[in-house]
């Protein structure tokens, strides 16, 4: 397979045990955003890309080095969308930051006004939204993390509120809060969200279990196995399918067949193609997930064969993100 | 493009909820280009 990252730029992907996680968008955050995007602009919606650099800085991500979230949140992180084909002019970018400096006192008295109106006790169950426990010790400001979050969504007047079910609790709020302060009350909108490779974890972020499987195998950035980078090379694609949790004749909780439904068969006229040696059955094309599903569970399909057509398929729609990523290595390289 | 059409590429998987999706269908029929929003931490 041809190497198309230059090996330095994966050596820096690799590198994300020197101590902070790496920040490069995945197959979740990427890759289903741009799918889930495409589709909302074909019906006329107007999609709108939130670099939240406040909230990564609360958060404490990137070391809380707020300079350099914000860098790479107008270089690599914007970059990484405009790579998947969310062009800027198809696609509003706004600095979080940014937005609040242009609406100044307006914005910060929607947050006061915000936490005047939500008690203590249901502002700390929203800090789940933050990808933590409610058990974990927070500081003062996550609790603000959330007064943010529903002010955010009057702050750029926007009548969809779109993310993963992770995120309903503020959602949920913030459509209460509209009424009360007599704000345009948006349309919530969640999507499921993408499991990691490992497959299925628990980590007690929620106390329904369904739910705390779900948001605890997220694909987590934190855990580079755990997930495939949108500008992956091919061969660290197929590295990190071979080690994914796969199941035998299993369609429940199965990493590989969730990213055939949702990536490599989402649209009818795709198709996924196994290639195999005739003893073992020979080549085969399932042009459903359905189908695709239904030959997995009985048997017909083995697992080696399923994620090495998967990692073929994946690499050949993040083409275009290796591509350019490639044409600008600095973007990586300044991580 | 009619409603019912645009409200079924909104739905498609992986969305699991739309609340609500009448508010969703009285969007689409009053505004023919909605603002939506997505935030990203800068994170995983």
């Amino acid at each position: 397979m041809k190497q198309i990252i230059p090996r330095s730029i994966t050596s820096v992907s690799r590198s994300a045990d020197s101590g902070i996680p790496p920040v490069y968008a995945h197959l979740g955050s990427g890759l289903l955003t741009a799918l889930m995007l495409k589709d909302f602009m074909k019906a006329g919606i107007r999609p709108t890309i939130l670099l939240a650099d406040y909230h990564a800085w609360i958060n404490g991500k990137l070391g809380g080095d707020l300079e350099k979230i914000q860098k790479v949140a107008k270089g690599y992180f914007k970059s990484a969308f405009v790579s998947l084909g969310l062009d800027e002019g198809r696609v509003e970018y706004v600095l979080a930051s940014e937005l609040y400096e242009k609406l100044g006192k307006d914005y910060w008295k929607n947050v006061l006004a915000i936490s005047k109106d939500t008690s203590l006790a249901r502002m700390l169950r929203c800090t789940t939204i933050m990808g933590r426990t409610e058990k974990e010790s927070l500081d003062c400001a996550s609790v603000v993390y959330p007064a943010m979050q529903s002010a955010d969504i009057f702050a750029l007047g926007a009548d969809i509120a779109h993310a993963g079910i992770d995120q309903r609790k503020v959602h949920m709020l913030a459509r209460e809060i509209a009424e009360k302060l007599h704000k345009g009350k948006p349309v919530a909108l969640h999507h499921r969200l993408l499991m990691g490779l490992l497959g299925p974890q628990k980590m007690g972020f929620e106390e329904n279990a369904q739910d705390d499987l779900e948001i605890s195998s997220k694909m987590s950035k934190s855990k580079p196995d755990s997930c495939i980078f949108i500008h992956d090379s091919e061969a660290e694609i197929a590295r990190k399918m071979k080690g994914a949790y796969c199941p035998e004749k299993t369609a429940e909780n199965n990493p590989v067949l969730e990213m055939c439904e949702h990536f490599i068969l989402r649209d009818e006229k795709d198709a996924l193609f196994v290639e195999r040696p005739a003893k073992f059955g020979g080549d085969v094309a399932f042009a459903s997930y359905e189908e695709l599903k239904s030959a997995y569970v009985s048997g017909k399909l083995h697992p080696m064969d399923l994620k090495s057509a998967a990692a073929d398929s994946l690499s050949k729609m993040l083409e275009p993100s290796r591509e350019y990523f490639e044409k600008k290595p600095e973007l990586l390289l300044g991580m | 493009m009619d409603v019912e059409t645009k409200i079924g590429l909104v739905r498609r998987k992986p969305i699991c909820e739309v609340v609500t999706e009448q508010e969703l269908r009285e969007l689409f029929e009053t505004n023919n280009s909605p603002k939506h929003y997505i935030g990203f931490e800068i994170s995983g």
